[in-house]
């Protein structure tokens, strides 16, 4: 596996407030990397620190090998990015605004590119209207199609789907697949829809208060922490009498029983709950990550 | 740097707040003029009532490079306006919008962006001082035509036509330097800023005030006024005496270049280390 | 040989004591008659004008003057010129409207001079007092007027040696006051704290030359 980026000891802090405490993470190439975070806990200021839009009190970054410095930003050539809200000139078309990206990328036939990004991102029918008119959506679309314009290595999206319905947020989903899979981009994906990221990333990274809290591919992580699970039988003593025998903690409501498993003992579960010739009508995992990120970031 | 300098003239230039400058100063020179066309004697005999007692007067007196001589006066305050409008936003319009990351994204150092703004902020500055002057002459040519210049101040000054050419040559030069001084103020406080309001305001605030203080407070400033900078405002003034001085003039100059560096350098200081959180 | 020499003699002292007999009257008649000889003519003027807080260059260009009293200048640019032509003046005098007095004569310009001072008999004279240098030509080689309107004025004049008599240069000797223009018109905002000076009279002058007559 090939680091594209590597983050170490990252430190960062707004007059007295520390925002960044000895930070350190690492992206391979073809990641779709997950960044998570409650509000505060530093995810802008260290996707800004990584662009060069911040600078850093303390710590390296590695990018491509290389080590980044604030006042070189030769290696944002290699770079995209969607950093909050997407902003842009109103008064100036999509296709505009694209070019004078193109522009600033020196992409050669630009043109030709523009069209295809905002093809991929649903909006070439409105290359031609102004930006003020469009709407949230629209704007976080083209927001992604000025980062991927210049066929960078590495992208970052700072909450992509913020204020998008789910329709959106499926649409956005579907366009990072598409990047990474077709264009070998890789990406650092910062959310705050916890089932985004659960159903995209294949790494992710959670931090707190600016500390890393946990690292890791996505299912390792998951297989890691016991899940909440609902299952729906015929006979609720048996089933009741079997998981005390077993030593499970549950609960009951109406007809379904509730308990804490991790994900990979599920299967040995339910093979005892047949074996004790119990019927099994229904077996659900709550949002597990959810509860998860919950979890470590309140402790 | 030239594809930098392209885009952000080409960002300015497709806003419709720069066109209220070179309105402004279009229809700042047609009033102007209109109205020197119809009170236009009145007012020259005012001035020059001192002569007429002694003198009869015989020429065109009112002329293009009377009106034009009369319009660069509006160097002090009209100007300096309509300048702000548009360079005063240069950077803290972006950063208040957001804008400004799409470029500290891309793989150019910040000073060259900065530079960038600056270059494209100079250019519309002269931009706008060309039209105030072509414009000036041209709509002057054919309402009155040419002729002599008087100069009044400290006595009266005649200047035959053809020594003109190059008087005012000089003096929109000198002139356009002191408006460079507020380009660069403006882009300074641009730097700071995270809004447009503030820049724009600021700037107009800082001359109006020195130029008050220039006025009111002559006797308790005036050994440090020859170096603030509001007051070389009307030097360009200096081109029209009969015999130059070439002293007064290079000290304009220099003070002038010293306020745009000084300026620009804070600026450009602020701007390469500052944090970019909006 | 003696002979030539004693009426030569003789003829110079008839001269002088000829125009000593003219009376004063006659001799001003004299000029005003010699003045009102000259035809209509074009000529090429210089204009030089020397005054404390005016500056500006020598103006050229023509002269057309139409008889009795017609003076118009052709000059490009901006001039200043004379407000009165001095000998039309003079050539409309009414003799009989002024009390003329003689003074001592007067060497003007290396030319011996009577000195003759002019009241006006009537209030509503346009020339309130004046004073004329004559030659024994009966050219004015000297006039100093003061008119009600324009002040004092005196002119200098040298003649062309034609048979009329126009001037070859005119000096223009005249007082006028310095000039007040507010600050404000001028743009130099720094000038406000600064009292108004009062405003005081200077002597300024205006120099026309004359050339290339051409009478018609």
């Amino acid at each position: 596996m090939t680091t594209i980026l590597k983050v170490e000891n990252l430190q960062k802090s707004f007059g007295n407030f520390q925002v960044l405490n000895q930070l350190s993470f690492e992206v391979y190439k073809g990641d779709i990397y997950g960044f998570l975070g409650p509000n505060g806990a530093g995810k802008s200021t260290t996707l800004r620190i990584i662009l060069g839009l911040v600078k850093s009190d303390n710590g390296k970054i590695t990018f491509l090998g290389n080590t980044i410095s604030f006042y070189d930003k030769y290696y944002l050539k290699d770079i995209g990015a969607l950093i909050e809200r997407p902003d842009f000139y109103g008064n100036l078309s999509a296709y505009d605004n694209l070019w004078m990206i193109a522009e600033l990328s020196n992409l050669i036939n630009p043109s030709n590119r523009i069209n295809e990004v905002l093809d991929l991102v649903n909006l070439l029918p409105r290359k031609k209207s102004k930006v003020k008119t469009f709407s949230q959506g629209m704007k976080q679309r083209l927001g992604i199609a000025q980062a991927i314009l210049h066929k960078p290595k590495f992208v970052i999206l700072d909450e992509p789907s913020n204020g998008l319905d789910p329709q959106g947020q499926a649409d956005i989903r579907n366009i990072i697949r598409t990047i990474n899979q077709h264009d070998n981009i890789t990406i650092l994906f910062s959310s705050h829809i916890l089932s985004e990221v659960e159903e995209i990333c294949n790494r992710m990274l959670i931090i707190n208060n600016g500390r890393k809290i946990k690292e890791g591919k996505v299912d390792e992580l998951m297989s890691e922490d016991r899940m909440q699970v609902s299952i729906r039988v015929d006979n609720m003593q048996k089933l009741i009498d079997l998981l005390s025998s077993l030593g499970y903690i549950f609960f009951v409501d109406t007809n379904q029983i509730f308990t804490e498993i991790k994900e990979n003992e599920i299967p040995q579960l339910v093979q005892n709950i047949v074996a004790n010739n119990i019927n099994i009508f229904e077996v659900n995992q709550n949002r597990s990550l959810e509860n998860y990120f919950l979890k470590l970031t309140k402790n | 740097m030239l594809k930098l300098i392209k885009l952000e003239l080409f960002k300015i230039f497709t806003r419709p707040r720069t066109y209220i400058g070179f309105g402004a100063v279009v229809f700042i020179v047609i009033a102007f003029q209109i109205s020197m066309y119809f009170q236009g004697k009145a007012i020259v005999s005012f001035i020059l009532d001192n002569l007429e007692t002694t003198f009869q007067m015989s020429g065109n007196i009112i002329n293009a490079n009377l009106a034009t001589y009369i319009l660069l006066n509006g160097l002090l305050i009209h100007i300096p306006i309509l300048i702000c409008l548009v360079t005063g936003d240069i950077i803290s319009g972006e950063s208040s919008s957001g804008t400004i990351r799409l470029w500290l994204q891309k793989p150019f150092s910040r000073s060259k962006v900065y530079f960038s703004k600056v270059i494209s902020g100079i250019i519309y500055t002269l931009l706008l001082l060309m039209i105030l002057g072509l414009f000036s002459y041209v709509l002057g040519y054919f309402l009155f035509g040419f002729g002599d210049l008087v100069v009044v101040k400290q006595g009266i000054t005649i200047f035959d036509q053809d020594d003109l050419l190059w008087r005012f040559f000089y003096a929109f030069l000198v002139g356009t330097i002191s408006m460079l001084v507020v380009t660069s103020l403006s882009i300074m406080i641009s730097a700071f800023a995270t809004n447009s309001i503030v820049p724009i305001v600021g700037t107009i605030a800082i001359i109006i005030v020195l130029n008050v203080l220039t006025v009111l407070g002559y006797n308790v400033f005036e050994p440090i006024l020859p170096y603030v900078f509001t007051t070389h405002f009307n030097r360009w003034q200096l081109l029209f005496d009969y015999n130059l001085d070439y002293h007064e003039i290079a000290t304009t100059i220099v003070v002038q270049s010293f306020y745009i560096i000084l300026f620009l350098t804070i600026g450009l200081i602020h701007f390469k280390n500052k944090d970019i959180l909006s | 040989m003696r002979n030539s020499l004693n009426i030569f003699l003789i003829l110079i002292l008839t001269n002088i004591l000829h125009s000593q007999n003219i009376t004063k009257e006659e001799l001003l008649t004299n000029s005003i008659k010699k003045l009102r000889t000259i035809p209509n003519y074009t000529c090429d003027v210089e204009l030089h004008v020397d005054v404390d807080f005016i500056k500006i260059g020598e103006r050229k260009g023509k002269l057309i003057f139409i008889k009795p009293d017609s003076i118009k200048y052709e000059i490009e640019g901006f001039a200043l010129l004379p407000k009165e032509d001095p000998l039309s003046k003079i050539k409309n005098l009414s003799i009989k409207d002024y009390a003329i007095i003689e003074l001592d004569p007067e060497t003007i310009n290396n030319e011996l001079c009577r000195n003759l001072k002019i009241i006006p008999n009537y209030e509503n004279n346009d020339i309130i007092l004046g004073q004329l240098w004559i030659d024994k030509k009966s050219n004015i080689r000297k006039l100093s007027i003061f008119t009600k309107e324009q002040g004092k004025f005196e002119f200098l004049i040298e003649y062309m040696n034609y048979k009329y008599p126009v001037p070859k240069m005119i000096t223009v000797n005249f007082d006028i006051k310095d000039m007040k223009i507010p600050p404000g018109m001028t743009g130099e905002l720094n000038k406000f704290y600064k009292k108004e000076k009062n405003q005081k009279t200077t002597l300024g002058r205006i120099y026309i030359n004359y050339s290339n007559y051409v009478f018609k």
